[in-house]
């Protein structure tokens, strides 16, 4: 019986791996007819000169939560407003900052007290009063002041209700956008004929690149350790990934970090929920849901492009908070939506992605590990047929690291400007040595914060929202060299949320 | 006696038979492992030599650009702002162009890129005769019809931008066979060339019944710089009634209004009026009473306002802005009526915003309602009144 459970286990754990290998193949080669069609139709200069003369330009509302963010706010919004867009505005919501995130705001802005007539659309913490620069120069500047709401989603809601235009960009303030951005993201709501509720763009690391006033200068991948491999993963999930699940549009999430939303359907939807661990993933998933219930044909696209640059958790500390959290929101959110699992009336999302979601993101740490403890037991045993092991052990590895070629063979296509130094140490070559050290120095650690967020989630242990720190633009150490700081940051994120209040 | 058995090819085919059969003695979770292990090795290796090809392509591009730039582009620029004209000859003299040796494929490619971004940076002070000579100069024109006809898909659709985008012109023959392309991106955009730059019947697209099908709304903002483009180069716009009026295509009747209201064709104005009460396109409606309320098209006003009670909230408050823009002083006490029975915030400050901007009488009337006004709406004049975050609206209207 033991012998059988093993066997079955072993052969389960292979054609579960093989299936998965299957399944990104088929997301590498999806993704990569998505990016020829995308780059081959797209001319931004052309886009820009029909855009700026038009009177039919669609507005854009960029809405950045803050709290707490005394450090780096300034320079942020500097970078915010001087995007390349002929119609947008930014919607800056301090969130019950404690520090002097307002007053910094206020004196750099020359802001007043407004008597804006707002309407709770979506729901969020009281806002205690609306701010607008006295400055002609800032008019497309509005700063909400609202009481704490602990969470991201409550922020991005309030600035929902104020927002003007008919998308909005939910972006955070450490967040530095790329130019062109709004022209890249507004250019796949204009170019199809099917009603577009949402645009995912790429976004990478921040560390290692050089930015002054807020611009990217020098586009690097990250040198120390943690966010070189996030880049990885970042890459391998909008490129791969993400590209792939949207050339049959079936995207899992818009990252809260930097994506691109129609805000009436957002308001809809009843826009964030602020009890969510994964409010970008639910609110997605609530959106399709609200157009499949319709009936109405929509399209979530994904820009292969960089659009914005974050800076990534730089320790081992701070990732595990992230990933646990993730892992949180995901489990949390398989559950709220279980009844599209498998429903042929959502279609792809409810017969792909969601089954795909909940076997190969939310079950693979604990197959993984259900293996690891079996490979022990083997050796403890004594029988082992090692030159299987090893076969299947190279097959997975060499596989991980085809698929980091084709990542950087994908970043080099669309116009990555890592293509400058392909052969230095800024380029690919970096990406390529993190590929081979990943499965060994990486994603064990992602597995076990994701069973830890799996465990805490079930164990219903009190769970917060804590320090985020953020290095800002100065960078450590080892990255000084390469940032321009426009102002040195140490951002905080304090984000509390009780168990309790859920 | 020679012991020599193989020769050549021979080792290739015996090593390939020897690990084939010692392959099929494996079992299958080997065979598997293995087939995926040597697929990937292959196609990485094909990757990074296809990153290497482009990398080298790059390269050169840059050197062709580098060369380009260096021969022509002080000369080139001289030359597009120069107030006096020069002849194609002159051009080809003082560029030392040889037309023996025309510059390649790809050259022309990358020097139409080139000319397009002389046109961004020196877009006030270009002299177009000499802009267009310069093209003639260097033969693009017959190039464009090339790509056109016989290039990539892809760069058959950036010529067609290309050629707007430069204004200039091609044969209606070239443009022809790409109206009817399988490819819906450059069947478009070449729609878009020959609306664009043709003569004989160039509006014959919006005939077709599954026009909207395939309509996005980056073919307003491309129709709307077609109609602006036309007019810029003394060519007639078309008669936009006769497709709002048409029974099929509702989704591209609110633009056609839209673009009545822009180029202020006040002749249309009693079909769109009739049009208004017909149509069951609400969109359309909506745009109908703006066009109307901004070429203060006055004999509309008195049937507009009947109307009201009956519309959709998104209706109302689009007649609201277009009375407030008739300005004919006659619908004061629309406004306030419509300020008080409004049950939508969005009209009921709508209805405010028109009263605030109808003149002295309007301005009156809105502050002896802000007197009277309860607690909960005390807000909405304040906003209406606040020049900050008017300033705002003002620049989104």
């Amino acid at each position: 019986m033991k012998n059988f459970i093993f066997d079955f286990y072993g052969y389960f754990v292979f054609f579960y791996s093989l299936l998965l290998i299957l399944i990104y193949t088929l997301c590498m080669v999806a993704s990569f007819i998505n990016q020829r069609r995308e780059k081959f139709f797209f001319s931004i200069s052309y886009i820009k000169k029909l855009l700026t003369d038009s009177p039919y330009t669609p507005g854009i509302s960029i809405v950045v939560p803050a709290f707490n963010e005394e450090n780096s706010v300034i320079a942020n919004v500097k970078s915010m407003l001087s995007v390349d867009y002929p119609k947008f505005e930014v919607i800056i919501v301090n969130d019950g900052s404690t520090d002097f995130t307002l007053d910094k705001l206020i004196s750099s802005f020359d802001l007043v007290e407004v008597p804006f007539a707002y309407r709770e659309l979506v729901k969020s913490a009281p806002v205690r009063r609306i701010l607008k620069s006295r400055q002609k120069a800032y008019s497309i500047l509005t700063v909400v002041d609202k009481e704490n709401g602990g969470t991201k989603a409550d922020a991005s809601n309030a600035g929902i209700n104020v927002a003007q235009y008919p998308y909005f960009i939910d972006t955070d303030v450490d967040c530095i956008i790329e130019k062109n951005a709004l022209y890249r993201l507004i250019w796949p709501v204009l170019s199809n004929h099917k009603k577009v509720i949402a645009v995912s763009a790429t976004m990478m690391m921040s560390q290692g690149s050089r930015f002054v006033d807020g611009r990217m200068q020098y586009e690097r991948v990250p040198h120390s350790l943690y966010p070189l491999f996030q880049e990885l993963e970042y890459m391998r999930s909008y490129l791969v990934g993400k590209m792939g699940w949207a050339s049959i549009n079936a995207i899992s999430n818009v990252s809260g970090g930097f994506g691109f939303f129609d805000r009436e359907i957002v308001i809809a939807v009843g826009g964030y929920d602020s009890n969510s661990f994964a409010e970008d993933m639910d609110l997605i998933i609530r959106m399709v849901k609200y157009m499949r219930e319709l009936g109405i044909p929509y399209k979530i696209p994904q820009i292969p492009e960089t659009c914005c640059w974050t800076e990534g958790p730089s320790n081992l500390v701070l990732l595990g908070r992230q990933r646990t959290r993730w892992a949180r929101g995901l489990i949390q959110w398989s559950f709220i939506h279980h009844k599209i699992i498998l429903n042929p009336r959502y279609r792809q999302v409810g017969m792909l992605l969601m089954p795909y979601m909940l076997l190969f993101e939310l079950l693979a740490p604990f197959i993984e590990v259900g293996g690891f403890g079996m490979f022990i037991w083997l050796i403890l045993t004594n029988s082992v047929n090692w030159t299987t092991v090893w076969v299947i052990f190279l097959m997975i590895y060499f596989f991980c690291l085809f698929q980091s070629t084709v990542i950087c063979f994908f970043s080099y296509f669309v116009g990555s400007t890592y293509r400058r130094y392909v052969f230095a140490r800024e380029g690919y070559i970096l990406l390529v040595i993190a590929a081979m050290l990943e499965p060994f120095l990486y994603h064990p650690f992602i597995t076990f914060f994701s069973l830890k967020g799996f465990f805490s989630y079930f164990t219903k242990r009190n769970f917060k929202w804590k320090n985020m720190s953020h290095k800002g633009f100065e960078g450590d150490e080892e990255n000084k060299s390469v940032f321009v700081p426009a102002e040195n940051a140490t951002i905080s994120v304090v984000m509390q949320k009780k168990e309790g209040e859920l | 006696m020679n012991n020599t058995i193989l020769y050549g090819f021979d080792y290739i085919l015996y090593y390939y038979y020897y690990y084939y059969n010692v392959f099929i003695g494996y079992p299958l979770v080997v065979k598997i492992s293995i087939f995926v292990i040597l697929v990937s090795i292959l196609i990485s290796a094909i990757l990074f030599i296809e990153i290497l090809i482009l990398y080298m392509g790059k390269i050169r591009d840059r050197k062709i650009l580098h060369y380009l730039k260096v021969t022509y582009r002080d000369k080139i620029k001289i030359i597009a702002v120069d107030p006096v004209v020069h002849s194609v000859e002159d051009i080809i003299v003082s560029l030392n162009y040889d037309k023996k040796k025309p510059l390649g494929v790809k050259q022309k490619r990358l020097f139409t890129g080139l000319l397009a971004l002389f046109k961004v940076e020196l877009s006030e002070r270009l002299n177009r005769t000499n802009y267009h000579n310069i093209i003639l100069a260097f033969d693009l024109i017959p190039f464009f019809e090339r790509e056109i006809q016989f290039a990539k898909p892809r760069y058959r659709m950036r010529m067609l931008m290309w050629i707007r985008y430069l204004e200039e012109s091609v044969s209606s023959v070239v443009l022809i066979p790409q109206l009817y392309n399988r490819n819906p991106q450059i069947r478009k955009a070449a729609q878009a060339t020959f609306m664009w730059d043709s003569s004989a019947d160039p509006f014959r697209f919006f005939d077709n019944a599954d026009f909207d099908s395939n309509f996005r709304p980056w073919d307003k903002i491309d129709i709307h710089n077609i109609f602006e483009n036309r007019l810029r180069w003394n060519k007639n716009i078309p008669n936009v009634t006769q497709w709002i009026r048409a029974p099929k295509n509702e989704i591209v009747k609110p633009l056609f209004a839209c673009e009545i209201r822009y180029w202020h064709k006040k002749d249309e104005c009693p079909y769109l009026l009739d049009t208004f009460f017909e149509t069951n396109n609400m969109e359309l409606r909506c745009e109908i009473a703006k066009t109307l309320g901004y070429m203060k098209y006055v004999e509309a006003e008195q049937k507009l306002i009947s109307s009201y009670t009956a519309q959709p909230e998104k209706v109302k408050q689009a007649v609201i802005s277009s009375v407030t823009m008739m300005q004919s002083g006659l619908s004061l006490s629309f406004l306030c009526s419509a300020y008080f029975d409004a049950v939508d915030i969005s009209t009921k400050m709508a209805a405010l915003e028109g009263l605030f901007d109808y003149g002295t009488q309007g301005r009156h009337e809105f502050e002896l309602l802000e007197l009277r006004a309860d607690m909960a709406d005390v807000i909405l004049f304040e906003h209406i009144k606040n020049p900050l975050i008017n300033q705002q609206k003002r620049e989104i209207a």
